[in-house]
């Protein structure tokens, strides 16, 4: 049985059908990437998984009990963890706080600050911003923070939206190599992604979504070596 | 002549500051202007006038009473009206409207039990005077001062100390990003409007004692006023709310007794004018930045 099961979900905003019937699993333990166009559906699935939309119908299993109706704060309780689209952290919050924000379910003080220095030592940087308000953080030090506070809450699925989205190619380097040392931690993740490369790269399995469907779905080294994943994310 | 308008415009301006502060952290978490906030200023001296005048209780259990009915009506008003428009996904100019019918309703209400006549309410604590060279401070100027203070440093506490404070800026900040922290928004959104409403509720009572005196007309004079205060300061702002309001206070005081009290009220109404066109953010308001 997988950690993640997702069954037949359809999600919709108002009259757009934006999820249309999509299964996947995420393994324990493994990299998972779903990778498609803008508008492919894939944050809206995301943000279906963590609930912050809800399911038109079908079904999210985490750790064999249903989450799909659960409201968020219930599902974050069970040990899912997102560093969301566009990191949405808190502007006007220092970096301390947005890590402590992390962690609003944990209510072991010990727990807290062992993340913190988790956090300080996964990302120097932050430790060195830590009373700085994250809105004037550089985007690649913000996304930094993002990940970094979704670890706080010690998820055993760490979900992360578009990772890469908006950074300067070097650091996008850096966060497919921050994707390998979270895996090694044990967490598993289930990347979101349009860098269909980084993501193949850098997963055990991959889904292709198109237009609110899974189109393809395989071990990431079969996509990355299929023709029509070539054609269509990898530039041929 | 000028010191003794200070303190008094002092007096006033802690109470709209108190009440503004109320008014700004429903506003900061929500975006939405709370038109009912006058209303439960309005309300819980009446609930006062009913325990502590007809029904001879004594003061304070009629104040706590009154402040804690005051606070659960804001409460309700967001859990069982807001929280369902909110679940629509509804603009927040519904939520706007919703509360300005929670405000008819109760005003409409006190009249029809109370009667629209003014209502005496007399003073609980006739204490004493202090004079301060020529400067008059009375006690219960006294009391309202020091009882607003430490109600705003008891409430930055609960916001800038405390995890539902925290929870409350999160939401301020981005609602999306603190649901997915695991914040239960819609529960620390009518937290939120307990406090803003028990903040109006307290000021409200300790107007009508220092005037001795309560009617309905109150509630558009409270209202201009938290607006002008929340919007000098800067809309959402809580240490903007404080600063706004005891600038409204003051101006209005020495307007009333260097050109005339005929004018006093207008002040607001200039302020938020002034701000709304020249400096939207107020005194301590911050600009929206939306980073992609």
């Amino acid at each position: 049985m997988a950690l993640l099961e997702v069954r037949d979900l359809c999600v919709n905003y108002g009259a757009i059908k934006a999820v249309r019937g999509i299964s996947f699993d995420v393994e324990e333990g493994k990299v998972v990437t779903l990778i498609g166009a803008n508008g492919s559906g894939k944050t809206t699935t995301m943000k279906t998984i963590i609930g912050v939309n809800k399911a038109a119908s079908g079904s999210i299993v985490f750790d064999g009990k249903d989450i799909t109706s659960l409201p968020s704060h219930q599902i974050i309780q069970r040990g899912i963890a997102i560093s969301p689209e566009g990191r949405q952290v808190f502007p006007r919050m220092s970096v301390l706080e947005n890590l402590n924000m992390g962690a609003y379910i944990c209510k072991d003080k010990k727990v807290i600050e062992e993340g913190i220095e988790r956090a300080f030592t996964l990302f120097p940087i932050l430790e060195e911003r830590k009373n700085q308000s994250a809105g004037t953080l550089s985007g690649g030090e913000q996304q930094m923070l993002a990940v970094a506070r979704a670890l706080m809450g010690n998820p055993r699925l760490l979900i992360m939206d578009e990772p890469s989205l908006g950074l300067a190619p070097l650091i996008v380097k850096n966060i497919f190599l921050l994707i390998e040392k979270i895996s090694q931690m044990g967490i598993t993740i289930l990347l979101v992604e349009q860098n269909a490369k980084m993501a193949l790269t850098s997963s055990d399995r991959g889904y292709v979504l198109q237009t609110g469907k899974i189109v393809l779905e395989g071990e990431s080294q079969e996509l990355l070596d299929n023709q029509q994943v070539r054609n269509a994310y990898l530039g041929g | 002549m000028l010191f003794q308008q200070l303190v008094n415009g002092l007096t006033i301006g802690t109470t709209y500051a108190l009440v503004a502060v109320g008014f700004s952290m429903v506003y900061s978490v929500l975006e939405l202007a709370n038109f009912a906030n006058g209303a439960f200023y309005v309300f819980a001296p009446y609930i006062v006038v009913l325990l502590y005048v007809s029904m001879g209780w004594g003061f304070i259990p009629a104040f706590l009473i009154a402040v804690i009915a005051t606070g659960v009506l804001g409460a309700f008003m967001d859990r069982f009206i807001l929280t369902n428009i909110r679940g629509r996904k509804a603009p927040i100019s519904s939520s706007m409207v919703a509360t300005l019918g929670v405000s008819t309703v109760i005003m409409n209400g006190l009249i029809a039990i109370f009667g629209s006549d003014t209502k005496a309410v007399p003073n609980a604590f006739p204490v004493g005077k202090v004079y301060i060279g020529s400067v008059i401070i009375t006690g219960n100027q006294l009391i309202i001062i020091v009882l607003s203070v430490v109600i705003m440093a008891v409430l930055s506490i609960i916001v800038y100390r405390t995890k539902r404070g925290s929870a409350m800026r999160a939401i301020a900040q981005n609602t999306v990003a603190a649901q997915m922290m695991g914040v239960h928004v819609n529960r620390v959104i009518t937290v939120t409007f307990f406090i803003g409403s028990v903040s109006a509720a307290i000021a409200g009572t300790m107007v009508a004692m220092y005037y001795g005196s309560v009617d309905t007309t109150l509630y558009t004079t409270v209202s201009v006023k938290t607006f002008a205060s929340a919007i000098l300061g800067g809309i959402g702002s809580i240490p903007g709310a404080m600063l706004g309001g005891v600038i409204i206070g003051m101006l209005e005081t020495i307007v009333a007794g260097y050109v005339s009290s005929a004018y006093k009220d207008m002040i607001s109404f200039v302020i938020i004018i002034i701000f709304l066109i020249f400096r939207p953010t107020g005194l301590l308001g911050h600009k929206k930045i939306n980073k992609v």
